[in-house]
Parts: C-alpha cells; structure tokens; sequence
C-alpha cells in the first residue's frame, strides 16, 4: 500500500499553472515576521528590561525555552492568518518544522559536538572560524535542512507549487534555529533575557532566511529540469551564506572590547530583509516565465477547426522578452 | 550579473518536472558536494587540533610539544607553563615544568616517597592517587605520580566561583647525571570533571617525551 502511494506521489506533477502561484501571505507574512521579533526584542529590553533579574532557577530556564519558541510561533501565526487563498496544510508545516528540530537536536548538534569537536578549533584564527563555520556547520546544516524538506514533504502532492520550496525550507530552518535557541537557554541555566531575545531573533532570521535560499532551489527543481551543477550550486550557496554570516556577525557584535548586540541584530535584520527580497523576487520572476510559456504553449495550440498558424508569423510567435 | 540571475530564475525552459533519474542525480550530487565540504571541513580540523609547539626542556632532552592554542604564561617557580584558554572550567587545563637543580642521584628513588609530601605542602585537600615507574626521555627511568586536589582558581581575581577539584599527573626524571643531576617534573593537570576530555592532549604531550608505559 505504502508503495502504491509512494508510487503515485513520484509520478504526480500539479499542472504548470499551479506550480507558478504566487503566495503573498509568505512574503508579507516573511516581513510581519522582522517586525514581530523587532518587537519582540523590544519587549525584553525596554518594557521589561528587569524581568529576568526577578527569576532564576527553573522559571529563568522555562521563560527562556518559551522564548526560543516565539519566532518560530510568530511566523507560523503570520503565515496561517496570511495565507487564506490556497492554505497550505499547517501540520504539514508543523510536521517539517519538528523533524527538523529532531534531526539538529538528535544529529547535527552532536556530530558538531562531539565529532567534529567544533568548540575545541573552530575559533583557533579567523580562517578556522569562516572556513570552519562554511565547511562544517553551514554544510551540516545546510544538509539537515535539504534532507528534511526533500524526504518529509518533498514528494508530497501537497508540495505543488515552486513557493512550496521556500516555506518547507523556512519551516525547516525555523525548527533548527529553535533547536539552537534551546540548547543556549540550557547550556547556560537560562538566559540573560535582553541580550538572549536579541541572540534568538538573530538565529532565527539567519536559518530562516538561508534556508529560504536553499527553499528556491528546491522549489525550482521539484517542477523544472535543471543542469546537474544547480542544486549542489544552491545547497553551497546556502551553506557559504550561513558560515559567512556567522563570520560577519561575531566581528559586528565583538567590535572592539565590547559586546554589541544591537549592531549585531540590525546585520542580522538587513541580511534577512535583502535575502528574503531576493528569493521573492526570484520566485516571482520564475512564475512569471511559467505562466509566459504557458501562454505561449496555449496560443501555439490551434482550436478545434482553426488552422494550424505558421511558425514564421512574428506575430503569432513573438519574440522572447524577459518580464 | 544579469546572466547569473537568469540562470537562477530560469534554470530550463521547459515546464516540465524532472524525471526520476534527475532527481536521484540531484541528490547525489548535493550529497557529494556535502561530503567534500565535511572532508575539507574535517582536515581543517585535524590540522588545527594536531597542531603543535615546541618547548626545549635542555640540549640533552628532547622537546616538548604542546597544542599551539595553548596559551604560554610566566609563574615564579616554573621554567614554563601553559594552559588551554578554551577550558569550560574556571580552572584551565595545563602542563606545566618544574626543575631541581643540584639533586642527589638518588632523588628519583627518593622522590617515590617525598614527591606526594612534598605536594600535600603546596596543594589544599591533596590526595595521592597512584605512583607507577614508567620510561621517561631517552629510556631514562621515570615516575608518574597521580593526585587530586581542590583549587580556587578565581579567588586571585576576586572573583566567587566555586573550588574546583583539580587531577594532575608529575612526570619526574633525572636530566643529568653527576653534581649536574637535575630533576624535571613535568605536570599536567585539569578540573577533574574534564580530565577525559584533555586525556588525548596530556597522552600527546608526554609521547613527545618518549614516555612509555613500564619501566624500562
């Protein structure tokens, strides 16, 4: 039974013009998010700046889980009020979501950890921590998240338009930043809840939005034939981004003898905003190129008892013209 | 530019899905692609974790050789001393060396017994875990002594962290022979809840000693 649906998964293709729609409720969801955990890291540093001073112990370590949860909550709040026209089925979200917070906590983390051993070298000189941070944990990562889109939702008929790739691979880097949050809080028996909600929200909007690279990748090659070097291209691309992001930021919030947060956060608040532009627009520009062909292949189709018009005509084959 | 964002956005112009055997190739080639990064990755590593820096302990001994992200520092009563600065405990990992100048040609048959009295003096809570003969440098007869003791290592800074029960291992051999005998003691030491951790490191750092088990 589970062959004959695996079997039919592999050879269902939606129709082109299914795959070309565009999902607004992502990008405004997308961008709702940067305000959200702008205000989120408001909250702790300005309004209730002294909380954590009034806990420790167990409530410190809870408040802190519960903050790691917060932008991985606020995204998927935006995206279900946001994304009415043609929702995407939310447990399956949640599904990837999860699975990617299992594999980074039961995988990634410990291979770092323990195998690759990354806090004994990986800040040793510079070079160590971007070529380090790129080969191993941006490579690691970047992994967990392909694998997690590509084996738990990819085939799925629910996976039907190119978008598909950026919100599973959102969702995806979602559940692996949650997982990092989490281990911080932990690791240090709670969190300084000012500087830990700015830490939070700067992991969170790092894997969202580099996943959400290596989503447009993935969403191009579930619907298009592609040269052999494309998705390897996006899979390092993704993996470079989140190395040399991780490189930038430590030399921004580390400038000189003091920690600084904040600048570290506004790096982090550009880098996702330019990211996420750059996907949507490159989504959009690749729907627009389905639905021209599309276009094209329905006026080139003659209707019953027209004559079949010749290719020569430059006015029925018009020339290409980028949109 | 232009013609790499095309490339991105219009990969094919085809509509039309992959077929199986090009998603299989699309999967093997990013999985070789990780696979090369971690290998890279993982060189990187080895070369960093493996490499070392040289300490001469004098013209007829070999040189020691410690991880080089240890940190070297200057204390009154050594001739060197480093630590780990990425230790997670207040208390760094480090090896450290000691030498005695002018010592009987004994003092390695007598340092059996007064090695551990003479450390019970310097350190709080010591106790003496084990004394075995080993081979030192140059198959030269050597001690290792084993102890524990209880450190408080941010005191001196102010600080209020808590003790740390601190496990080391003296390695003790005769550098000379004669009037000259001197006696090298060279220690290495960490919070005991990380020893294991720094095992590989302190099992390094006496190898380039030609320490063996055993004595010879």
């Amino acid at each position: 039974m589970q062959d004959v649906q695996r079997a039919s998964q592999a050879a269902w293709r939606p129709p082109p013009g299914r795959v070309a729609q565009d999902r607004r409720g992502l990008w405004v969801a997308s961008m709702l998010e940067l305000l959200g955990l702008v205000l989120f890291v408001g909250l702790f540093n300005f309004l209730l700046p002294n909380l954590g001073q009034r806990l420790d112990g167990l409530p410190l370590i809870l408040l802190g889980l519960a903050m790691s949860l917060v932008p991985a909550a606020l995204w998927m709040l935006f995206f279900h009020r946001l994304d009415r026209l043609e929702p995407e089925p939310k447990g399956k979200i949640v599904h990837v979501f999860l699975l990617s917070a299992l594999a980074t906590g039961a995988l990634v983390q410990p291979l770092l950890q323990h195998l690759f051993q990354v806090n004994e070298w990986l800040y040793a000189s510079w070079a160590t921590e971007l070529f380090g941070g790129i080969l191993v944990v941006g490579a690691l990562q970047a992994l967990t998240i392909y694998l997690v889109v590509r084996y738990g939702i990819y085939m799925d008929p629910e996976f039907d338009e190119r978008v598909d790739g950026v919100i599973y691979a959102t969702a995806a880097g979602l559940g692996l930043a949650t997982v990092l949050n989490f281990e911080y809080v932990v690791a240090h028996g709670g969190v300084d809840l000012d500087v830990g909600s700015i830490r939070m929200v700067i992991n969170a909007l790092a894997y969202a939005s580099f996943a959400g690279v290596l989503g447009y990748f993935l969403g191009q090659t579930r619907f298009e034939h592609t040269p052999p070097a494309y998705l390897p291209g996006g899979f390092a691309l993704s993996a470079v981004l989140i190395g040399l992001f991780f490189f930038l930021e430590d030399r921004i919030t580390s400038a000189g003898f003091q920690v600084n947060s904040w600048s570290g956060l506004v790096f982090a608040l550009v880098v996702a905003g330019i990211t996420l532009s750059l996907v949507f627009w490159l989504v959009q520009r690749a729907n627009e190129e389905t639905l021209r062909l599309l276009r094209d292949a329905s006026a080139a189709v003659p209707g019953p008892g027209e004559a079949v018009a010749p290719q020569e005509s430059p006015a029925q084959n018009p020339p290409e013209v980028d949109p | 530019m232009s013609a790499l964002l095309d490339a991105l956005r219009r990969p094919s112009i085809t509509n039309e899905p992959p077929t199986a055997k090009e998603q299989w190739r699309n999967d093997m080639a990013v999985l070789l692609v990780a696979l090369v990064a971690l290998l890279l990755g993982w060189s990187i590593r080895n070369a960093v974790v493996d490499a070392r820096s040289q300490f001469s302990l004098g013209p007829d001994l070999p040189a020691l050789e410690y991880p080089r992200s240890w940190l070297q520092q200057g204390k009154e009563g050594l001739i060197f001393q480093a630590i780990d600065p990425a230790s997670a405990s207040t208390f760094d990992a480090r090896l450290s060396v000691a030498v005695q100048e002018g010592v009987e040609e004994q003092a390695l048959e007598m340092a059996e017994m007064t090695w551990p009295l003479q450390r019970s003096k310097e350190f709080q809570w010591f106790r003496h875990l084990s004394t075995r003969p080993v081979t030192g440098p140059d198959d030269r007869p050597a001690l290792l002594v084993e102890y524990a003791y209880v450190a408080d290592p941010t005191r001196a800074s102010g600080g209020n962290g808590l003790p740390v029960v601190v496990r080391a291992q003296d390695l003790l051999f005769l550098a000379s022979e004669g009037p000259d005998a001197r006696l090298v003691a060279v220690t290495v030491a960490a919070d005991a809840g990380e020893w294991d951790e720094h095992a590989d490191q302190f099992q390094a750092i006496f190898q380039s000693l030609g320490v063996k088990e055993g004595a010879q």
